[in-house]
């Protein structure tokens, strides 16, 4: 994030901020389209689709589907919302089901958006517009979508992910959580199951809030759809769920080196990104 | 006669786009949806779905030789909704039929209708939809008075305007795990529901 402040993509240039992630993945076509038109105009630079591919790919070779539970703004509340209580008030089992309805729920949105040159998914279902619109009870079609709007955002934002314990909003609705599990064999950080320490208890399986845990006969292994949140590893009684790189655990030096190279990669861009930041808010209020 | 045949299918293909825009979003889960997994299953589907527009068009075609009237005042925006609507109703049946076979209403359904009757009746329901193309066709088919020459018309304005929905049979082709067939079933469902919405809001 402190990267992405630093290189001044979050500055209000027009055509050059890569706008909402979940906007970007729903309306992936019509961005495509409108880079070509600037290819063919020779203005490449001018328009997000490019930097937002290079910075995709950047975050899925790195943290991968990480980046919902780690950086995107749902998935915090989702996430939060879902940890409020000890135990689901309804208990929901961890299908495969919801994350290919979430793929349908791209795929559709895919369509219609680039079918109908129209944003669907931010005129018509995105709850963050509850922060930025304003009702107008004169206009029924803007009304019907703001209702929408509130009724996604308190379903499947909070009520769901309360009772259920489950990230709802992520795992069945949000468009962009669809994209990261198609790329899933680009990403070198996986979370795996020990099978021979594994003791079949199944606490993962309940805790994990993505629906990325499945029973297979008398295993359990993580699928695609992990987000890297690491609650199973918190769950799990005899230590048998661990992060892999490329298929294997990391060494003890490995892991020293990364965390020496990410703090001082990291010294690069904080001091400036909170700076950015500050200065931001400092011409807001005054 | 070759005015007509040449009209037609350029203007299919100047405007084909707008009908891709109209039929994709309904054709494409009735095929990632379909049982059968073949390309040539998909093929035939795909066929169907053509040959309910075909008809909904050579309809038009006859009836605006016959009568020489325009039936915009017939098809209006209202009207269009309800079509709208029957075919956003069709699909969300043929996704819960497909999804939950075993409920009597569901199994009813799917052993009345065999899977081609759905895309045949959807590419009917969405040819006798008046979009942008095809009122332009109408007025052009108009001007021949000769129900041969308004039938090639139309015929050829199909032609070209097909060209733009034939990836998707072909796209379909190569999705056919069981994977893809749950995806077409879901998409089917999302499909019926957003166009039920706008068949509704058109009708309000």
């Amino acid at each position: 994030m402190a990267f992405l402040v630093e290189m001044h993509f979050f500055e209000d240039t027009p055509g050059l901020k890569p706008s909402c992630h979940i906007g970007m993945a729903a309306n992936l076509f019509q961005i495509m389209y409108h880079q070509f038109l600037c290819l063919m105009h020779a203005t490449w630079f001018k328009y997000g689709a490019l930097s937002i591919g290079v910075l995709w790919l950047l975050v899925m070779l790195t943290v991968g589907q990480g980046f919902c539970s780690w950086v995107c703004f749902f998935g915090g509340i989702d996430d939060t919302v879902s940890q409020c209580l000890k135990r689901p008030l309804i208990k929901v089992p961890s299908t495969k089901k919801v994350r290919e309805f979430q793929l349908a729920v791209f795929v559709f949105f895919l369509l219609i958006s680039f079918l109908s040159v129209e944003p669907i998914f931010c005129t018509w279902l995105c709850p963050f517009k509850v922060t930025n619109e304003i009702i107008n009870p004169h206009s029924s079609t803007f009304l019907l979508q703001t209702i929408i709007f509130i009724a996604i955002g308190v379903f499947f934002l909070i009520l769901l992910p309360l009772v259920t314990k489950k990230r709802f909003f992520c795992s069945a609705i949000c468009p962009f959580g669809a994209l990261p599990p198609l790329l899933d064999r680009g990403v070198p950080y996986k979370i795996s199951i020990d099978q021979e320490k594994c003791l079949f208890c199944k606490k993962c399986l309940n805790v994990c809030p993505s629906f990325a845990i499945e029973e297979k006969g008398d295993k359990l292994m993580i699928n695609r759809y992990c987000t890297l949140c690491y609650r199973c590893q918190g769950a799990c009684p005899n230590n048998a769920i661990q992060t892999t790189l490329f298929h294997k655990r990391p060494s003890g030096i490995f892991r020293f080196i990364s965390v020496i190279v990410g703090g001082v990669v990291s010294l690069l861009y904080v001091p400036s990104a909170v700076f950015h930041i500050l200065q931001s808010i400092w011409r807001v209020f005054l | 006669m070759i005015q007509a045949l040449t009209e037609g299918f350029l203007l299919g293909i100047s405007m084909g786009s707008y009908c891709a825009m109209s039929c994709a979003p309904f054709l494409f889960p009735y095929l990632l949806a379909s049982q059968k997994r073949t390309m040539t299953a998909k093929l035939i589907l795909f066929t169907q779905f053509l040959a309910g527009r075909l008809v909904a068009y050579l309809l038009f075609a006859v009836i605006l030789a016959w009568m020489g009237i325009t039936l915009q005042h017939v098809f209006t925006a209202k009207v269009q909704s309800v079509f709208l609507i029957i075919a956003a109703c069709l699909m969300v049946i043929f996704s819960l039929s497909r999804s939950f076979p075993r409920f009597s209403f569901c199994s009813m359904i799917t052993h009345k209708y065999s899977e081609g009757g759905f895309p045949f009746i959807t590419g009917f329901i969405l040819g006798l939809n008046l979009c942008p193309p095809f009122l332009v066709g109408i007025t052009k088919a108009l001007s021949f008075q000769n129900i041969f020459l308004s039938v090639l018309f139309f015929v050829f304005l199909f032609a070209g305007s097909t060209i733009y929905l034939l990836p998707f049979p072909v796209l379909s082709g190569f999705l056919r795990s069981a994977l893809f067939e749950r995806l077409g079933r879901y998409l089917g469902f999302l499909v019926g529901g957003w166009f039920l919405l706008q068949g509704l809001m058109g009708l309000l």
